[in-house]
């Protein structure tokens, strides 16, 4: 793939989803989408930019090149310092916040196949106060293969590499060859929908969120996404609602509608509110 | 809770400035943001600064900045822009060197360094007697980073001085510079514990069998062996068989060998990480297989990796796929080397193991399992293929495979997909079943035009080149289907087909009312040769779905159809895509070249390339001034490198 190819595919990529095909990323774009000329019979990248941008299935395939170079990769339980506090002090507020709705809205923007939003359904399960409310977690991703894994809810050894035994009694029914399936009153909070956050359209479908988590996501964007993707979030999020993103992302020339929130356990970003 | 407020103001500033023109007014305020408190301000002054035409008044503000002691944010970004700015600051920056004051030359010595201009080298090799040990340093590192002839013989004679830190610098300017000197003068560097990191590095550049020698003995010693990895790695290239030999037979008596190289591959040291993965690749221990494949962090590595995986053979594979949870922890660079290593050499004895990955859950190791089993050439990958066409992501990979095991087994896999085909038939069933047992798919083929579902009706289309003796009473079908997607899987049939047979299929087919069928038919009548189609694809280039009119310029190209009219009309057409496509044909009429001049100011950088490759082939001495002046101001770097490229190919040509 020469650097010409490369930065072809990348404007097609930024332009449809945001994602960022870096210099860096050539080694892995050459292999994986090696594949796909092979499959597609083209002659080199650039037949394949413009199939992707012509073809009939064009559309398609650009889903199918994007999730073949962007990472998947997640467990139940990641980054439990963030999950704790999102159990110990961010639902307690929300909770006081919520008593007269008796609702709580939570988005797992880019959910993949669907490990974090399971997660934040089970620690909401967990708090016997919120019985009888209205919890609704919304995992949304632009892969449609990551999502059907997500629906499925069944999971093998590498998804559960951060969950206890006990966790794994309670939250999961075993599986032939050591795999498991998210038992059902965890699926039950809990649905799945694609979409592109860059798609202004599928946004204005949305609800407003209480918490908004959208972790190892923008690292994946180019600049100018990120700026749009965190517009979208201070729009869908209620007044004092939280942001939270991956420990190595920021809101840093991004964005500064948001108040910077020093919890005890992390720092959260909340949209201004009561 | 504590409530924390982003800094508003410095935000405002930033705005403020990033609002600024590109132009001589801008210049006053620019420098006034030097000073800002936000590095974030500094460093959008600092980046418009070196964007505009260096006055002197410019140059003699940021000289004089570099004098303010309290401002150290202010210096550091004047520093920054004077670098960027270049040759037009050489004599200021020059005459610095002289300046009284130490900081001032050490600022100078830098900025040359930054600079990398030959002419600053007698400057800087005199900076090297300067009376402050600051001063010398900078220049010595400079004089590593300009490089040339009289730069290197510096560095060489510094190798010799007795200022420690001047041998350093010397030592690992010429190592960046890949620079090696002569092995006398290296040789009492290596044993200096202050110098031997560096020493060993450029040691990795000596090629001489002593250098050799040396390098394995520092392997060998505990003291020395992390320097002498650096010194492989810093050469960057696989060794010749005797070299590797000799290495296996001597680090065999390390005891520790396997577990000091597995931390080497995982250092974040660029030259040790290189080293020890051409050290693995020697040993061929295939033990090594997963940190090798994890150790892998772009191309500059992943192909080494690659080439040791594979080298090391199918041991390597089935410790790698032994590691199935492992794989699955991978970042995306190793996934994709692992990949590639277990595709090529996946063999019978593997075949378990692949099953393995097939069931492991992970989509993605599922279809590598599925595309690796199809390489196995084993009659026990046949059972495990079947059931993927349930799946439909890994259909098409079990389809392919199948096809590739039948080279093998033909029997077999046909006695294995006979009761699939008589069910419910899948797509990739029908298209695996026709390219497996050919004219005898006939009635699976009927079946399959006949079933309800369009994707198993373009199966059949497809998979009807198989069964020639109804390949064209099948398209004829298919070409008249209501839905689309089968006529589309027709038309690239077609593109199959000899010309004599393809005559009315493609008359039907250009015209389809669907565009993305048309596009199909131009493509196979170019590809086809399809003469007698060229008037019909004339028409076409005026469609209004530019998919169509590429594929119809196309392949009038391809039949010698395109008249210059027709290639004048497509370099205006309003798609980008589609005036590429007349640049790139038209490179040797010259009717295209206002049109490639015009397009250098394209708002798209690709087409402004394809302008640029244009004038490169065609045009005369006149279309260079535009062509260096789009280079000048091309803000996409990789687009300035092709255009960069253009002006060269022109400059020689004319």
């Amino acid at each position: 793939m020469s650097a010409e190819e490369l930065h072809l595919l990348r404007d097609i990529f930024s332009r449809a989803s945001g994602f960022m095909l870096r210099a860096e990323l050539k080694f892995i774009a050459e292999r994986r989408l090696a594949s796909r000329l092979e499959l597609l019979a083209l002659r080199d990248f650039a037949a394949y930019a413009r199939y992707l941008r012509f073809d009939a299935r064009g559309a398609d395939e650009l889903e199918t090149a994007i999730d073949l170079l962007v990472p998947h990769e997640t467990y139940f339980f990641r980054e439990p310092v963030q999950l704790r506090c999102f159990e110990e002090e961010l639902i307690p507020m929300l909770e006081k916040k919520n008593e007269r709705s008796r609702g709580l809205h939570v988005w797992s923007a880019g959910c993949s196949t669907g490990e974090e939003a399971y997660t934040l359904a089970m620690l909401l399960d967990a708090r016997a106060s919120l019985a009888g409310w209205n919890l609704d977690i919304l995992g949304t991703d632009l892969s449609r293969k990551a999502l059907t894994a997500a629906r499925k809810a069944e999971y093998g050894t590498m998804a559960l590499r951060a969950t206890t035994l006990e966790q794994r009694a309670k939250y999961f029914e075993p599986l032939d060859g050591g795999r498991v399936k998210v038992r059902q009153r965890f699926r039950d909070p809990v649905r799945f929908g694609q979409m592109n956050l860059l798609d202004a359209g599928a946004a204005s479908l949305l609800p407003r969120f209480d918490v908004i988590f959208c972790r190892n996501v923008l690292i994946y964007f180019d600049q100018p996404t990120r700026r749009q993707v965190v517009e979208l979030f201070f729009d869908r999020l209620n007044d004092g609602g939280y942001l939270l993103l991956g420990h190595s992302e920021n809101l840093l020339h991004l964005s500064t509608r948001f108040e910077l929130v020093q919890l005890e356990g992390d720092l959260v970003y909340r949209r201004p509110g009561p | 809770m504590r409530w924390l407020q982003a800094d508003a103001a410095a935000e405002s500033r930033y705005r403020a400035l990033d609002a600024l023109p590109v132009a001589a007014q801008a210049v006053e305020p620019l420098l006034a943001a030097l000073k800002d408190e936000s590095w974030r301000v500094r460093r959008l002054a600092a980046e418009r600064l070196g964007a505009l035409e260096p006055t002197t008044d410019i140059i003699g503000a940021l000289i004089a900045l570099l004098a303010q002691r309290d401002e150290t944010g202010a210096r550091n970004a004047a520093a920054s822009v004077l670098a960027q700015l270049g040759a037009p600051t050489l004599p200021a920056v020059v005459e610095l060197l002289r300046h009284p004051d130490p900081d001032q030359r050490k600022f100078a010595a830098d900025i040359l360094g930054e600079q990398q201009r030959s002419e600053a080298v007698g400057p800087l090799v005199h900076a090297l007697n300067d009376a402050d040990a600051n001063v010398r340093t900078a220049a010595a590192e400079a004089l590593g980073r300009v490089g040339g002839a009289e730069a290197r013989r510096a560095l060489e004679l510094l190798l010799g001085s007795r200022d420690v830190m001047l041998r350093v610098c010397a030592l690992e300017g010429l190592a960046s510079l890949g620079l090696a000197p002569s092995l006398p003068s290296l040789v009492p560097l290596l044993s200096d514990p202050l110098t031997r990191r560096s020493a060993w590095r450029l040691l990795g550049h000596v090629h001489h069998p002593t250098a050799a020698m040396l390098t394995v003995r520092g392997l060998l010693a505990r003291e020395t062996r992390d320097a002498a990895l650096v010194a492989l790695g810093s050469s960057r290239t696989p060794w010749g068989a005797d070299f590797e030999a000799e290495l296996r037979t001597t680090l065999r008596s390390v005891i520790d060998l396997r577990l000091w190289l597995e931390s080497a591959l995982s250092s974040s040291e660029d030259e040790r990480h290189l080293g020890a993965l051409l050290l693995a690749r020697a040993l061929g221990d295939a033990s090594l297989a997963v940190p090798i494949a994890a150790s892998v962090r772009g191309a500059h590595d992943g192909q080494l990796a690659l080439d040791s995986l594979v080298r090391m053979g199918s041991p390597a594979a089935r410790v790698l796929l032994s590691s199935a949870e492992t794989l699955a922890d991978l970042p995306g660079e190793a996934r994709a080397v692992v990949t590639d290593a277990i595709i090529r050499l996946a063999e019978p004895s593997l075949v378990p193991l692949l099953i393995s990955l097939v069931d492991s859950g992970d989509p993605e190791l599922a279809e590598l399992g599925a595309r690796a089993l199809g390489r196995t050439r084993s009659v026990d990958a046949v059972a495990p293929l079947l059931r993927l066409f349930e799946d439909d992501a890994l259909a098409v990979h079990a389809y392919r495979a199948l096809v590739a095991l039948a080279q093998s087994w033909p029997d077999e896999v046909r006695a294995a997909l006979t009761p699939l085909v008589q069910r419910r038939l899948q797509p990739h069933e029908v298209r695996a079943w026709a390219e497996i047992v050919g004219a005898q798919a006939a009635d699976v083929l009927r079946r399959a035009m006949h079933d309800a579902d369009p994707a198993l009706r373009a199966a059949a289309a497809e998979a009807s080149l198989s069964t020639p003796a109804d390949t064209h009473a099948v398209l004829q079908a298919s070409l008249m289907d209501e839905s689309p997607l089968v006529r589309r899987a027709a038309a690239r049939a077609i593109a199959h087909l000899p010309a004599a047979e393809s005559i009315a299929l493609l008359q039907r087919a250009l015209a389809d009312p669907d565009a993305s069928v048309l596009a199909l038919a131009c493509t196979a009548a170019g590809e086809v040769g399809s003469v007698v189609s060229a008037t019909r694809l004339r028409e076409l280039c005026r469609h209004a779905d530019a998919s169509v009119v590429l594929a119809a310029v196309e392949a009038l190209a391809l039949l010698g159809r395109l008249t210059d009219e027709l290639l004048l009309r497509t370099a205006t057409h309003a798609d980008e895509e589609v005036v590429k496509l007349a640049l790139s044909l038209g490179a040797d009429r010259p009717l295209l070249l206002d049109k490639a001049l015009a397009a250098l100011t394209h708002p798209r950088w690709d087409v402004r390339v394809a302008g640029a490759r244009l004038l490169s082939v065609s045009a005369g001495r006149d279309a260079l001034g535009p062509l260096l002046d789009s280079v000048a101001r091309e803000p996409d770097p990789v687009a300035r490198a092709l255009l960069s490229d253009a002006a060269d190919t022109l400059t020689r040509r004319v």
